[in-house]
């Protein structure tokens, strides 16, 4: 499998005068294959966000480099991203607030279509729609006559509409129903692999994450301390806050115990600790910060 | 047993719409029940309507006995003299019951003062003997500063506190952990749990989540378009539902094994 989009040693600062400069992102490399979903977890403040907004180029990087097929992705400026930039293409939490609220769905399907260099027609609109499940009659319509879970599939028309290489999807469901939720996260994963593109899937919610997602990168503290194989990283946890991640969720299931409530351990900076923060890989491409194997070896 | 809560054939009308349409829930003394479903189901409207809280405009019907007095025909008065005593209540976003501005300790002595005869000394004490219970360090401390000092999970403690203060044999939480991580999730649950069975204390616990409400709950009442379709031991309805919304509901979460990895 080629990586498409190559994260490499990416670092998110966030400077306020007068405050210490707080790193979002410590030096995190993480790579997108194509029709690959990646699923990056972590809760809130561990700085997964900043990398996705970093990704799209919302966020400027402190250093490091963001690649799309081997090309240097920059940060949004004045001027319109290059037509190879918007390869990367995002989806966001809430759909009403992303998506222009004055205009019908077909004209901003269309601008879609436009920027990703293809001539809009009313078959492609109607394709769009038909993909991600709406009638053609959607097109005339405008956000505010759909619902959450309505609006989040015209949001991910729109960021098909460009055809693009990657999508980010940043908590693209956590703003939507239960019952709706697991529809949709598999729209996204299943309309962009079949497209060919892969997929960047950021979410607090680790069991929604392991029925769609390939691969799981865990995040904590900005750096990524576990990154593998879903049912690797599910079924035998190596970094001890993915365990505490895993055993907090509550379960189905007549014997499920109350969560265990022990709150994680926090986790050093890669610059008080970096070959703590080194990823090794134990085996079937499956990696842990090298601090997790240090602990095995003391116990 | 008398329950301490019966709602009886509870309906609630905006206009020529019924939004709860019908509803039979009963708590008993010390148990913790659920009550679950979607948004617009009507699930915290029966609640607050329990409480004597009716939106403007509605009209509520049937009867809803807590310790015997009907709470949808009782004076005002009677109502205040209820809330923040008898009964509790506390929101998914902790800075609804919270206010920005003012001191811990005026949020945590204030229906102290106002439903008991204490001295401002006494209360403050209480207050702070309420903090170690919910678990906030450092709780002198705490109690001189202002709720932005503390995260989501420490404010959600410190709301739980604040229902606590009086010692209600009921407390209704609606959907008082879906805004927390998951791992500051798991701390709150074990907490509400302990505090049931150390004070006694029933719960009325609202949520969609069907696992939050599986590892928590005794007894749960399912809810649709303003009535309840299904209800039973909570364990009992999650592991074997009859009716096809709550299967649907349960085939709608992500599989997850029934035991922890």
């Amino acid at each position: 499998m080629s990586t498409l989009l190559e994260v490499d040693e990416a670092v998110v600062e966030y400077r306020v005068p007068g405050r210490p400069t707080v790193r979002a992102v410590d030096g995190v490399s993480l790579g997108v294959a194509r029709s690959e979903v990646v699923g990056l977890v972590g809760e809130s403040g561990c700085g997964k966000s900043s990398l996705g907004r970093a990704i799209v180029g919302l966020n400027p990087l402190s250093s490091g480099a963001i690649r799309l097929d081997g090309r240097e992705l920059r940060a949004l400026g004045r001027r319109a991203r290059s037509r190879e930039d918007r390869g990367v293409q995002m989806i966001f939490q809430d759909p009403y607030s992303s998506l222009n609220p004055r205009r019908t769905v077909a004209r901003q399907l269309a601008d879609a279509i436009r920027a990703g260099g293809r001539r809009p027609t009313r078959d492609i609109v109607v394709g769009l729609l038909e993909s991600v499940g709406l009638p053609a009659s959607a097109a005339s319509r405008f956000p505010h006559q759909f619902s959450g879970g309505q609006r989040q599939r015209i949001a991910i028309a729109r960021a098909l509409g460009v055809e693009p290489k990657v999508i980010v999807a940043d908590e693209p469901v956590s703003a939507l129903d239960a019952s709706t939720r697991a529809q949709v996260a598999a729209l996204i994963s299943e309309t962009a692999t079949a497209q060919g593109a892969g997929v960047l899937m950021i979410s607090h919610d680790l069991s929604g994450l392991r029925v769609i997602a390939d691969r799981i990168a865990v995040m904590y503290f900005g750096r990524i301390v576990e990154v593998g194989p879903t049912e690797a990283v599910w079924g035998a946890p190596a970094h001890p806050y993915t365990r505490t991640l895993i055993g907090a969720i509550p379960q189905l299931g007549r014997d499920a115990p109350l969560p265990s409530a022990a709150p994680p351990r926090p986790i050093v900076s890669r610059a008080a600790d970096p070959e703590g923060a080194e990823l090794v890989d134990i085996g079937g491409g499956h990696l842990v910060a090298a601090e997790a194997l240090r602990e095995v070896e003391a116990a | 047993m008398t329950p301490l809560l019966e709602i009886r054939d509870l309906r609630i009308r905006l206009g020529d719409r019924a939004l709860v349409d019908g509803v039979d829930i009963s708590v008993n003394p010390g148990e913790i029940v659920g009550l679950a479903g979607e948004s617009g189901s009507g699930k915290t409207l029966t609640a607050l309507t329990a409480l004597g809280f009716t939106p403007p405009g509605s009209a509520a019907s049937g009867e809803v006995l807590f310790e015997g007095r009907n709470t949808l025909t009782l004076p005002k008065s009677q109502l205040r003299a209820l809330r923040g005593d008898r009964v509790a209540m506390i929101f998914q976003d902790p800075m609804t019951s919270l206010h920005p501005m003012l001191t811990i300790e005026r949020q945590l002595t204030e229906h102290q003062l106002a439903h008991r005869s204490l001295t401002r000394r006494q209360a403050r004490e209480h207050a702070i003997e309420l903090l170690e219970r919910v678990r906030i360090p450092d709780p002198h401390r705490a109690i001189r500063s202002y709720p932005h000092r503390f995260s989501g999970g420490m404010r959600q403690r410190i709301a739980i506190a604040s229902a606590l203060a009086c010692e209600p044999d009921l407390v209704v939480a609606d959907e008082v952990t879906t805004a927390l991580d998951v791992t500051v999730q798991a701390g709150i649950l074990r907490l509400l749990d302990e505090l049931c069975r150390d004070t006694g204390m029933a719960m009325l616990f609202i949520t969609h989540d069907l696992a939050v409400m599986n590892v928590l709950t005794e007894r749960l009442y399912v809810m649709r378009e303003g009535r309840v379709v299904e209800t039973g031991a909570t364990r009992e309805v999650l592991a074997a539902p009859t009716h096809e919304y709550t299967r649907a509901l349960i085939e709608a979460l992500p599989q997850t094994d029934t035991e922890t990895a």
